[in-house]
């Protein structure tokens, strides 16, 4: 009875304490953000309640709010500054122990009163354990969260990365220490229907089952973590490295990786295949994003140091008095020459229609068809007229696009040279 | 985005991360739309891979039977050579004004005005972002700090390290290129030693302070 009576003189007093703390509300939220400086007035007389229940002191660094308030209004507004996770449930957990066993005792001596008021505590620590150690679990997971984003520094976080792998390990530990067959061996010394069984096996255990469920996967998510910490660290390390790498070796480059017979999967990117072109050949959004280098690059090119020859192709008036001279270069025909001398030979000699394209097929030439063709018909066209007349030349091809007019195609635009057929006309 | 538009991006060389391109990125983040753009690409020779990260995707030869297919990687791992250097730097530099020790990762922001303020106001960091503006041009030498810092983002916006969060805001987003940059500088330190180099050459330098103090 002692005990009830003392929690009815308590709730008179909970209830004088919340109804100063809500008098005092602004000067707690000022003392609690740091910006009580002075009382203002008419609020000196909850002030001095509040300093009399010691709720807020006054120091002299200022007004300070008790730090157990502080940590109270943090833990309700979610902010848990405190990065201390209790870990010690061993110790608590065989306080239990004996205090089942006393219970137990007195259940034995048939003294009925004092065993209902040791089943009390025996809740009340149950309660208290189970909420330690999901807080301790809580903490741990709202670490993994936010990745430690209390401290800033990845080494930091790599120390605290361990500390909470040691604090999860040194829970399981703890859990592990109070065991189902050891409750069960304390429950069956008790009557049938034992309250025990609801408090610690279905209450305790499971809660603690649980816990320690939850503990394993953050353990795997912590180790993974840190894992992930240590490899941010090399990588950092490796980005100074190369840095220093270049900055004492001017001349350094990195090997060219892509001369392997089966170059590494990174060196393997496919170069672009442009899908949708744009006006130019070629032109795509990427080149307009380096319109400016390529600005660059043409400015270069411009300047006369970059133009073979060093003659001036404008005059000094820039063109206007004097057509400018249009310097052409020679179209290259050295190479094919040869070949051509040697084809119009072939029909010379044979007196038939030779066909460029089957000579061209017959003797694998090297060149482009297109080239060889055009080639032809240029050594044709470019002969001296004393010596053209002795051929007879026809291009065979066809027109560019098609037209239907009246159900008759007929071609429009350019021709496309198909092939070109030499002839001798007999000298 | 359609299949289509996505096989598109691949085929144009992109690196396909949740940055530049997120809904193409979650198309082949999709088992099913992923094994459809691999056919797709099949017959150009081409397949999809993925930097071991997982954050970028691009296209990657499927063999190199092709004589032409093997120039075309040279060229891709010289155009990428030519770029580790400033990369390198850039993001030592941006880790220094932010003091932080880790560098920046896919997703990271990075916002030119807090670099220009604070280049402006920390000589030795102004002195490495001209380092850097060297690597990269002969111009703007003799800039405000925020020409130069303008150039610079400009030009890692071309090497395709960052993209703007929004156009013309100029905050950026690192994107999945810098996951591939990160991977090839760690394949070429696997094979040249070069964090080893500078561990041993450090160690060389502080007994040689120690020997001569």
């Amino acid at each position: 009875m002692a005990r009830i009576n003392q929690k009815v003189g308590g709730a008179e007093l909970i209830k004088r304490f919340l109804n100063d703390l809500s008098q005092g509300s602004d000067l707690i939220v000022s003392a609690y953000s740091g910006t009580l400086d002075s009382i203002p007035e008419g609020q000196e007389k909850i002030f001095g309640r509040l300093k009399s229940q010691r709720i807020l002191m006054n120091t002299r660094q200022g007004f300070r709010l008790n730090p157990n308030m502080t940590s109270l209004i943090g833990y309700l507004m979610s902010q848990n500054r405190s990065r201390h996770i209790e870990i010690d449930l061993i110790s608590r957990l065989k306080t239990l122990d004996r205090i089942v066993i006393s219970y137990l005792d007195h259940r034995r001596n048939n003294e009925e009163l004092l065993a209902e008021e040791i089943l009390n505590d025996i809740e009340q620590m149950t309660f208290d354990i189970v909420f330690t150690a999901r807080e301790a679990v809580y903490s741990l997971a709202n670490r993994i969260q936010t990745q430690f984003g209390f401290v800033r520094s990845i080494k930091d976080k790599i120390s605290e990365n361990e500390e909470a792998i040691r604090i999860a390990t040194g829970l399981v530990n703890n859990f592990t220490s109070f065991t189902f067959s050891h409750m069960m061996e304390l429950i069956r010394q008790d009557t049938p229907n034992s309250p025990l069984y609801s408090i610690l096996c279905t209450g305790l255990l499971s809660e603690l089952a649980t816990c320690q469920s939850d503990l394993n996967v953050i353990l795997i998510q912590l180790r993974e973590m840190l894992a992930t910490f240590r490899s941010e660290v090399h990588k950092t390390n490796i980005l100074k490295a190369f840095y220093e790498q270049y900055n004492k070796n001017t001349d350094y480059r990195p090997k060219d990786y892509t001369e392997y017979e089966l170059p590494h999967e990174l060196f393997m990117k496919a170069s672009p295949l442009h899908c949708s072109l744009s006006g130019h050949a070629g032109l795509t959004e990427d080149n307009q994003n380096y319109q400016d280098t390529l600005g660059e690059i043409a400015a270069g090119l411009k300047t006369p140091e970059n133009i073979p020859g060093d003659e001036q192709l404008l005059d000094n008036s820039g063109g206007l008095n004097e057509a400018p001279v249009i310097k052409s270069e020679p179209f290259a025909m050295d190479d094919i020459t040869e070949e051509l001398t040697v084809f119009f030979r072939e029909c010379i000699n044979t007196g038939r229609e030779l066909s460029a394209r089957c000579y061209h097929e017959e003797h694998r030439l090297e060149y482009l068809l297109s080239h060889w063709l055009f080639a032809v018909a240029a050594f044709y066209e470019d002969m001296p007229p004393e010596n053209r007349r002795y051929f007879k030349c026809s291009f065979n091809g066809h027109g560019q696009y098609h037209q239907f007019v009246k159900e008759q195609p007929f071609n429009v635009g350019n021709t496309i040279l198909e092939d070109v057929l030499i002839q001798t006309t007999g000298i | 985005m359609s299949i289509r538009e996505t096989t598109e991006l691949l085929l144009e060389g992109r690196f396909i991360c949740a940055v530049t391109c997120p809904e193409a990125f979650d198309d082949l983040n999709n088992p099913a739309v992923s094994e459809q753009i691999t056919a797709l690409l099949a017959p150009l020779n081409r397949k999809i891979a993925k930097t071991k990260g997982g954050n970028a995707y691009y296209a990657a030869w499927a063999n190199l039977e092709n004589n032409s297919d093997r120039e075309a990687i040279t060229r891709e791992f010289e155009a990428v050579r030519n770029q580790l250097r400033p990369v390198v730097t850039f993001i030592l530099e941006l880790m220094d004004c932010d003091l932080r020790d880790h560098p920046l990762n896919v997703g990271d922001i990075v916002s030119e005005a807090e670099i220009i303020t604070i280049l402006e106001n920390n000589t030795f960091l102004n002195e490495r972002n001209v380092a850097l503006l060297r690597q990269l041009t002969s111009r703007h030498m003799s800039d405000p700090i925020r020409i130069q810092v303008k150039f610079i983002f400009d030009h890692m916006k071309k090497f395709g390290i960052i993209a703007e969060t929004t156009e013309g805001s100029r905050r950026f987003r690192i994107t999945g290129k810098l996951e591939y940059i990160y991977e090839v500088l760690e394949f070429i330190n696997s094979r040249e030693q070069i964090l080893e180099k500078n561990t041993d050459r450090q160690n060389l330098s502080v007994q040689g302070d120690v020997f001569n103090g």
